[in-house]
């Protein structure tokens, strides 16, 4: 073969070669240069929402407008909605079943329009509908009815409350949801420190104990029926577990030393706590059943603060172990602690979200108290917020929410609960009688 | 010594190369600073002239082109012609009438006995509202149950109902004849003439498209304000941005007032819990930012369909 003939060949190779990328680039480019936004970076903002009183007849009218109130509340207090005023609305009657001009909602922003009706029965019940429409799709979105006992009210309100945050939001509720909390009264340093539990949204308070001796550190039971705390009962500071609807109480085993900061398990089967002995204190659980005990920590150092994850399956909890205070996480059964917070700051109080996505946490930082969210693997760290003193974070049932308690300066300041969303924003006071710290939300109650 | 002798001859050498470089190479000319009179331009751009957009066939139809002369052999004027039967006809038909809206009220439960209910409770009850269907009148309460997936008769608005078409004035017979001769005529097509040149009929000329080559685009500046608007009017589900569920994905039909002429389509919606919520905050989001009138009209089959892209990335607090 001589070499022009090579040459020729080469050439001819490189020509095919050319021809066919270009013909595979051709093929992959696309079709049309259609004109293509890419929005990102959104905030998440409260959704402007129509919630006109719900219609009522004769005595149920009142009932109505209360019902709209007590969900207009609860949206609100979630951060993501911001109910509109009603002196603004332009359909007057907006019930269940009235179709509604949506233009007339569209003109005042409104994205969501829940309209209902409440209505006295025969038997003595009310029923109660409602309707969730997207007002600039011009369709319904949810609808609901229900029937219940007319003390009621205020939860079914709750319940709808709920419905539209779902339905809206992607997220499950957490409206139908009690607190448990330490209702603080009293000067500041003599201040009586009692159990009280109340509806999420701080309605409806009715305390546990007397004060006559103080007491911390509540939680709830998977099932919602009892909690287990902390007591100085006769100074001898112990856990125990009460009966909410019984007021009956015992305490959890009979243990040396001082137990404190209890939790239950996911099942409600054990309660794991902090046993103080000497200058050592070691995580222990208590099978509430077989009343066996087992140790799951230790250590020459301060472990506590345990929770579980939802699942059951491993623990997170607060130990001095390494100098500060740091978050740790082990297996149920007390295997492979290992640590999962570091830095110059201290973390206490970890809580486990319901989803088992994300740990709660107090982080103390150059005098400062925050209120932080990180995953169990250590990474994701952040911060919802800080300031002079945040602590005891809780979760709502829907893992989206936290609930918390900030302590505010002077002689005549005290701690309040706090609620704040996942996001960062959306942070809102919940009233209370008196001071309050230490809350602890229940599941969702249905 | 000879050693000495030797750098005394090369720093003369190189003292001599230096000078003869002086000497020899020229200097470089100053530059001018004198002030020059200042003229002002302007950039013309013959992007105008030079980007002739790609015709295509399914392209808009230019309607005011001047129809080419008939050719010079055709018969006579005949008289026009209905258009062949089999042709479908080019305008959309009429959409089905919707089905009728469910009735509003709701159905007649079926009785069903309640069960017993727990023994009374005189501790602080947590009762569930009771989830039945409406009522059957039982004067016993019912037990506290979750109330749930009790759906109402959804109240759909009305759709406008379908116009039944305008009846047709009667024609006289001599007419209907004609109609029918002519439909038996036009059953062939003509053979084409030879020195017909225009174009077949369904090569129609066209414009250009703006899927064509070269087409003009929005500027940056025009794509920034569009999503800028879209973005205050997004209120995305919190939950999203933490998820994996991937985007949604729109196409808007825009009117040249840079209204919507149409409900956006969804074109992707995300996958998993945030998949309703997320598709329709976006919907709402471009329903309740329009009209996009920052737009140019003169770009309109630029921007007349536009592809809005949402993603969850970077969403964060207010």
């Amino acid at each position: 073969m001589n070499l022009q003939l090579l040459w020729k060949r080469v050439w001819i190779a490189a020509a095919v070669l050319a021809a066919a990328l270009a013909g595979g680039l051709a093929g992959s480019l696309p079709a049309s240069a259609l004109v293509e936004v890419n929005v990102t970076g959104g905030k998440v903002q409260p959704l402007p929402i129509a919630i006109p009183a719900f219609q009522g007849a004769g005595q149920d009218a009142q009932m109505g407008s209360d019902i709209a109130g007590v969900i207009s509340a609860d949206l609100k207090r979630s951060g993501l909605f911001v109910p509109l005023d009603p002196s603004t609305f332009t359909q007057a009657n907006m019930s269940a079943d009235a179709t509604p001009q949506f233009a007339n909602w569209t003109a005042i922003s409104a994205q969501a329009l829940v309209a209902g009706s409440v209505a006295k029965q025969p038997d003595g019940r009310i029923k109660a509908e409602f309707r969730l429409w997207d007002t600039f799709a011009g369709q319904q979105m949810d609808g609901q009815q229900f029937f219940t006992q007319p003390d009621n009210w205020r939860r079914l309100a709750h319940i709808i409350a709920d419905a539209v945050y779902t339905r809206l939001t992607g997220e499950k509720g957490y409206f139908d949801s009690r607190v448990v909390f330490v209702d603080e009264s009293g000067p500041k340093d003599n201040r009586v420190r009692r159990l009280a539990i109340m509806d999420q949204d701080g309605a409806n308070v009715r305390y546990l104990t007397d004060g006559k001796f103080m007491e911390l550190t509540p939680r709830f039971s998977p099932s919602s029926q009892e909690i287990t705390y902390m007591s100085y009962d006769n100074d001898q500071p112990r856990v125990y577990v009460l009966n909410i609807d019984t007021g009956q109480r015992e305490p959890v085993g009979d243990f040396p030393g001082m137990t404190s900061a209890p939790r239950f398990s996911p099942d409600g089967q054990k309660v794991i706590m902090s046993l103080s002995t000497g200058h050592d204190t070691n995580l222990f659980t208590l099978d509430l059943r077989s009343r066996q005990t087992t140790r799951l920590t230790s250590d020459a150092a301060i472990d506590t603060a345990a929770s579980y994850s939802p699942d059951g399956s491993q623990i997170v909890f607060e130990s001095d172990r390494g100098g500060t205070t740091q978050l740790y996480v082990m297996n149920a059964d007390g295997t492979n602690p290992h640590r999962i917070t570091f830095g110059n700051s201290e973390y206490d109080t970890p809580v486990w979200s319901p989803r088992g996505d994300l740990i709660a946490f107090t982080r103390r930082a150059n005098g400062l108290f925050a209120i932080g969210v990180i995953k169990p693997d250590g990474s994701g760290e952040r911060i919802l917020t800080e300031g002079f003193h945040n602590e005891g974070p809780t979760w709502a049932p829907n893992g989206r929410v936290i609930m918390f308690f900030r302590n505010t300066q002077g002689a005549t300041g005290g701690p309040q609960l706090w609620t704040i969303d996942l996001s960062g924003y959306g942070e809102a006071r919940l009233q209370t009688p008196n001071f309050a710290s230490d809350p602890a939300w229940s599941p969702l109650l249905n | 010594m000879a050693m000495r002798v030797g750098l005394i001859v090369s720093v003369a050498a190189h003292v001599a190369i230096i000078a003869w470089g002086f000497i020899s190479l020229p200097w470089p000319k100053p530059i001018d600073a004198s002030d020059i009179e200042q003229i002002p331009v302007d950039f013309v751009t013959i992007a105008d002239d030079t980007k002739i957009t790609k015709g295509l066939k399914t392209a808009d139809v230019v309607a005011d082109r001047p129809t080419p002369p008939p050719p010079a052999d055709k018969a006579e004027d005949a008289p026009p012609l209905p258009k062949p039967s089999p042709q479908p006809d080019p305008t959309p038909a009429p959409p089905p009438p919707p089905p009728p809206p469910p009735d509003p009220t709701p159905p007649p439960p079926t009785p069903q006995p309640d069960p017993t209910p727990p023994p009374p409770q005189d501790t602080p009850p947590a009762p569930s509202p009771d989830a039945t269907a409406p009522p059957p009148p039982d004067p016993t309460p019912t037990p506290p149950q979750p109330l749930k997936d009790v759906p109402l008769p959804h109240i759909r608005p009305t759709p406008p109902k379908p116009k039944p078409p305008s009846p047709t004035p009667p024609q006289d017979n001599t007419q209907q004849e004609m109609d029918q001769i002519a439909t038996l005529l036009d059953q062939s097509k003509p053979a084409p003439s030879t020195t017909d040149t225009t174009p077949p009929t369904d090569d129609k000329q066209t414009v250009g498209s703006v899927t064509g080559l070269d087409a003009p685009t929005l500027t940056a500046s025009e794509l920034d304000a569009l999503k800028s608007k879209i973005l205050s009017c997004f209120h995305p589900p919190p939950g999203w941005a933490d998820s994996q569920d991937g985007d949604v994905v729109l196409m808007l039909d825009l009117n040249q007032d840079g209204t919507l002429s149409d409900a956006p389509s969804v074109v992707q919606t995300p996958q998993g819990q945030y998949s309703n919520t997320a598709t329709e905050s976006a919907s709402r989001a471009v329903r309740l930012c329009q009209p996009y009138d920052m737009l140019s009209a003169d770009k309109y089959d630029v921007w007349k369909q536009v592809r809005v892209v949402f993603k969850p990335s970077d969403v964060g607090g207010a």
